[in-house]
């Protein structure tokens, strides 16, 4: 593996998110088995988890990021608490959307602007954001993931096109997993590489190996840079693998060979056997990384658990400012 | 106070570059409102506040609204321009899915200050089905936006430098036949509150809910009846979401007769909300059915001979207020 070398302090940070990204993942999955969490099914991010780490590591805390709607790995990695997300997962009125959004997360005071549950227009958004940091003249950039889904509808387009003709701070990262919903990438989609969109508008457009958190990092930290120095947006398509159905609960689509094989290229595994062969940890403190994150899921959840629910009046409330 | 003589068109104009001048948060962006002027209301804008202010965007309405979601997030005060009403349905998911939801969706966590202009509707000018619409009722069913419609200029400035203030998501119709109607407005800054009606014209044996170029089409029903001893209240509500439900309620509590004439389709319009609200809450007053003046269930058509015949007019108003004046 050649890598531009990364810190030991980051490498370490990064496999302690992407576990508890994996884990938070799975117990969130429990909960809505046992009916703890009542309500949408969660959208597993499990198999994505080094795209958002990996991209959100390459942030500022004054960056802007627009998460996809898999997973917690993006808002996690940018500063929200475990304790309210699992909250808002469960409707409490403790999360961090105080029971209103569910899976459509946020986190203003570390600019995590808000998972949209429509397929498209978070794309915009996110170039209106960049509009606004050029605007505003600030140093900011604007990081937004989305799924090959999204880079299928008619959004995606205009998003590419302004942000290339102003120049604008964005970094689009596409988590290209192959699969929309129940619908397979080569049933619908008339490329193969979703970075090839990115060319015609003159914007840096690579391809990365999505499970290999190091690699994604790199190209987040380049294309970074690249916008905050004003030169424009750049596309970064990592190819990787959705593990789970489209949700909890739903029909697989996909054989179990292909499940299999995918989970053979699991970005965390990877990134375990790389630092313990590097010598970055031992295994025994990888081992010990682990149950100290299980702890604090399971006090994330009994957090969520117990928290009251939203009052009758707040049905009432922030409709309107 | 001093006063002065405008047009609706100008005094749009003037409220955006007072609100310009006022916070330098306020941007506005839309489409040919650079090098063009937007039906002339963008004028001047580009010279006076450059092009960090004023932003010519792609025919992408989708991207206009998406552009302002995003800097209304990130401590603008975006007006995004649709040039001509019939545009809108390309923004729907912003507006309606985004814009809308974002504050509630969010717990309360973001501010939405977004002036959405939608320029140019309204049926007459031969322009046929998708540039001569009213598409104002479909985003009073829209929880989190509020939905504004002058009919004066006096209200379209006060109305807009409201909107521009107001820290919730905006929408302010245009109708292409109000540009050139005048009206006297005060020199001063000023501006009117959203969610009040206005009593155009007071009477005491029907009451007209009419806006926007209707509501000039009211008065002049108004005029004729008045010759048949018959007294009009015509009540402008200027704001359709929130409506002032009071305004409308005494209106019809004094002349216990209803009529809503709008510029669109009949069928779910906003009359029929009206209707429906005043049914619920003010059914003790009246003293004949509530009447619908509106446009048949057709796309609007070209023909200036069909067109015409689309088109509520005077005499469709003065011929509802017989039927329930007796």
């Amino acid at each position: 593996m050649v890598q531009e070398s990364i810190e030991r302090d980051i490498l370490i940070k990064m496999y302690k998110l992407m576990v508890t990204s994996r884990f938070w993942d799975n117990n969130i999955d429990d909960m809505h088995a046992k009916k703890q969490m009542i309500g949408m099914s969660p959208h597993s991010g499990q198999g994505q988890e080094a795209i958002g780490v990996g991209g959100c590591l390459a942030l500022k805390e004054e960056d802007y990021m627009v998460p996809s709607h898999r997973g917690c790995a993006h808002a996690i990695t940018k500063g929200l608490s475990l304790k309210r997300l699992t909250a808002e997962y469960l409707g409490k009125g403790t999360g961090i959307s105080k029971g209103k959004g569910g899976a459509h997360i946020c986190n203003p005071k570390h600019n995590i602007l808000g998972v949209s549950g429509i397929i498209g227009g978070a794309l915009l958004i996110a170039t209106g954001v960049g509009w606004s940091i050029k605007i505003r003249k600030t140093k900011q950039v604007v990081m937004d993931f989305f799924g090959d889904g999204m880079a299928s509808q008619s959004d995606f387009y205009p998003a590419l096109n302004i942000s290339a003709a102003w120049k604008l701070p964005v970094i689009w990262v596409c988590e290209n997993n192959r699969v929309q919903q129940f619908t397979h990438f080569e049933d619908v989609m008339g490329m193969e590489n979703i970075a090839d969109m990115g060319k015609p508008f003159g914007m840096p457009s690579i391809i990365v190996d999505g499970n290999d958190v190091m690699a994604v990092f790199n190209a987040a930290q380049k294309a970074v840079n690249r916008a905050r120095k004003g030169e424009g947006p750049s596309l970064i398509e990592c190819k990787t693998y959705r593990w789970r159905p489209h949700y909890e609960g739903a029909p697989e689509t996909r054989t179990v060979e292909e499940l299999e094989e995918m989970k053979k290229k699991c970005p965390i595994k990877r990134l375990r056997s790389y630092l313990i062969e590097n010598k970055v940890i031992t295994e025994k403190e990888a081992n010990k990384i682990e149950e100290n994150i299980m702890v604090e899921i399971k006090d994330a959840a009994k957090f969520a658990l117990e928290s009251p629910w939203p009052k009758p009046e707040e049905l009432y409330e922030d409709v309107y400012v | 106070m001093s006063e002065k003589t405008i047009n609706v068109s100008d005094a749009i104009h003037d409220a955006l570059v007072e609100e310009m001048r006022r916070d330098p948060s306020v941007v506005i962006v839309g489409e040919s409102i650079q090098r063009a002027t937007s039906f002339g209301i963008t004028r001047g804008l580009l010279t006076e506040f450059g092009y960090n202010r004023v932003w010519d965007t792609p025919i992408a309405e989708n991207a206009i609204a998406g552009l302002a979601l995003g800097a209304a997030l990130t401590g603008l005060r975006p007006v995004p321009i649709i040039m001509i009403g019939d545009f809108i349905p390309y923004a729907m998911e912003i507006i309606c899915n985004e814009i809308a939801k974002y504050r509630y969706m969010f717990g309360g966590n973001f501010k939405v200050p977004i002036t959405i202009r939608v320029g140019a509707q309204g049926a007459g000018a031969g322009l046929a089905a998708q540039h001569s619409q009213c598409l104002e009722a479909w985003f009073i069913h829209v929880p989190g936006l509020k939905v504004v419609y002058a009919s004066t200029p006096y209200d379209a400035k006060g109305l807009l430098k409201a909107s521009i203030r107001d820290d919730n998501p905006v929408l302010f119709f245009e109708h292409k036949f109000l540009g050139s109607i005048t009206g006297t407005i005060p020199t001063e800054d000023y501006t009117v509150p959203i969610g009040v009606a206005d009593v155009k014209r007071e009477g005491e044996d029907v009451t007209i809910v009419a806006w926007a170029f209707m509501m000039h089409k009211a008065l002049n029903a108004a005029t004729e009846l008045e010759k048949e001893g018959i007294s009009v209240e015509v009540i402008d509500p200027r704001t359709l979401y929130p409506l002032d439900k009071e305004t409308i309620l005494q209106s019809v509590k004094k002349t216990g007769r209803l009529i809503i004439a709008e510029e669109a389709p009949k069928t779910g319009g906003i009359g029929a909300e009206i209707s429906a609200m005043v049914n619920e809450e003010g059914f003790d007053s009246l003293d004949a059915p509530i009447m619908r003046v509106a446009a048949p269930h057709t796309p609007i058509p070209y023909s200036a001979a069909l067109e015409k015949l689309w088109i509520p007019n005077v005499k469709d108003i003065i011929n509802a207020a017989k039927k329930i004046v007796t």
